[in-house]
């Protein structure tokens, strides 16, 4: 096997020395890792599927690096390339089903919402997200968690910059209607706790 | 701020506050927001929610630990696929090899769904650069604990010590004793690997995988007869270290055994974690050789 040392002297093995490829993709691909496989977990909901996803993701790029081009943005094309994975995914498995909700329900709601609670644990907020349809979860995904642009998010989903922003306006609603949820269970369980005391 | 709500103001402010926060609100309609915000307390306090779970999603999702092994297994994956899918082949090939695959699943879907051909082409790829004695230990981690699925619940220490048998189970407390307490202990065993016996302990932290891996000398070998040179003594122990992409290897020699520490922890913790355990394990060991 032969071996490119890379910038960071990891070595990437399936490096070919004089070539350029995996040196480029070792700079521009590898280190997105780690939100990859932070998003996949989400989109998901499986660490173990989230790290099949992300290893066909690396090999889906590794196989149309040619066509990437160097300078333009290679972390939205990795994201991109992880949603059509876990897309393939979701229908191998059966197990997600497809939680659609359409555009046309989708309405500037102008009642003022419920505040956030404080003191919610990441992972209740991890299941709140979780409760939420995948295609508001996606926005969420990729403009609030990711910071990416409407633009880039759009490029990636493959939908209208309309779409994103209204997705994301809906599932951020969504999301504060179910964290509200939570704190309402809080809210029954003190008071049991507190009937107990007196 | 006024307590008057200007309800159309606030219809009309209300839906580009997310563009808002997005950074995506063109200059001008940025500006009127934040006029209309300053004196509007219910429209401020929106913007502060929105913002905050933001901000909380943000960090809730980043909080979820990446498995040390990841990065191992794609890179692995990628040298695979690039040897056993040439996209050349026929489609009556790749049939082929889709048959037999799927004949493989029941076993793969224990083992990480690596086939014996990928893990020796990724052993072989990472082990070529290291020394040939140091090569031993590495080989065994590789195969053995990085390419394992292992249970959600581990066994007990009794039922370790048992697959220790009773001439290696005294090892057991010297480990545990000696790696820092967010470690686990994962598996320990005796295994046979390239016709080898050894005997392994895996432990696990959030984001470390590491090894102790002993095996008996053949004749002739030993670090010293093969030119290594030690990066450190201690208490009289001669320490050799190596290392190949995200792997530490940490060596040393009793009379009869080669003793490894390999872990993908940074080269001065896997060095120090040898240390510790050195001294202990070579008594242990020089107690069976006698």
């Amino acid at each position: 096997m032969i071996a490119v040392e890379s910038s960071t002297g990891d070595r990437l093995p399936m490096a070919v020395p004089g070539t350029s490829k995996a040196e480029r993709f070792e700079a521009e691909a590898m280190p997105h890792l780690g939100d990859l496989f932070r998003t996949a977990t989400r989109l998901v909901g499986d660490r173990g599927r989230a790290e099949d996803v992300v290893q066909d993701v690396y090999l889906q790029a590794w196989k149309s690096f040619d066509r990437f081009e160097t300078g333009t943005n290679c972390r939205a094309w990795m994201f991109k390339i992880l949603f059509h994975c876990a897309h393939h995914d979701r229908r191998k498995w059966f197990r997600f089903p497809l939680l659609k909700e359409s555009e046309e329900h989708v309405q500037a709601n102008l009642a003022a919402a419920d505040p956030i609670p404080e003191h919610l644990t990441d992972e209740e907020i991890l299941k709140a997200m979780e409760r939420i349809p995948e295609d508001f979860r996606a926005v969420v995904l990729l403009v609030d968690v990711q910071e990416f642009s409407y633009k880039e998010t759009a490029e990636i989903l493959s939908v209208p910059v309309g779409t994103v922003m209204s997705r994301l306006s809906r599932a951020r609603r969504l999301l504060r209607d179910q964290l509200a949820d939570v704190a309402k269970s809080y809210g029954v369980i003190r008071q049991a706790q507190e009937g107990q005391q007196a | 701020m006024s307590t008057v709500r200007d309800e159309a103001k606030c219809r009309e402010m209300l839906p580009q506050i997310d563009a808002f926060i997005d950074n995506s609100l063109p200059n001008e309609a940025r500006a009127a927001l934040l006029a209309h915000v300053e004196g509007c307390g219910a429209c401020a306090q929106e913007l502060e929610a929105r913002k905050g779970l933001r901000t909380r999603l943000r960090l809730a999702v980043q909080s979820t630990d990446v498995p040390a092994h990841l990065e191992t297994r794609v890179r692995a994956h990628l040298t695979s696929g690039r040897r056993s899918f040439p996209w050349t082949l026929n489609l009556a090939v790749i049939a082929a090899v889709l048959v037999l695959a799927i004949a493989f699943a029941g076993y793969q879907r224990g083992h990480l769904r690596w086939t014996a051909g990928s893990k020796e082409s990724y052993i072989a790829s990472v082990s070529g650069r290291v020394a040939t004695l140091m090569r031993v230990g590495l080989g065994d981690h590789v195969h053995c604990a990085v390419f394992r699925k292992y249970p959600k619940n581990p066994p007990t220490m009794a039922e370790f010590a048992a697959k220790l048998g009773p001439s290696y189970s005294g090892l057991l407390p010297i480990v545990r004793e000696r790696v820092p307490a967010d470690f686990r202990l994962l598996l320990a065993h005796q295994c046979s690997y390239h016709n080898r016996h050894f005997v392994h302990m895996v432990l696990h932290s959030d984001s470390a995988l590491l090894s102790v891996v002993i095996t008996r000398k053949a004749e002739g070998e030993a670090f010293r007869s093969e030119d290594l040179v030690p990066a450190l003594s201690d208490a009289g122990i001669a320490i050799y270290r190596s290392d190949v992409q995200r792997f530490q290897i940490a060596a040393f020699e009793s009379r009869d055994h080669m003793v490894y520490v390999i872990s993908d922890l940074p080269a001065q913790q896997n060095m120090e974690l040898m240390r510790a355990m050195a001294p202990a394990l070579k008594t242990y060991l020089g107690n069976l050789e006698s």
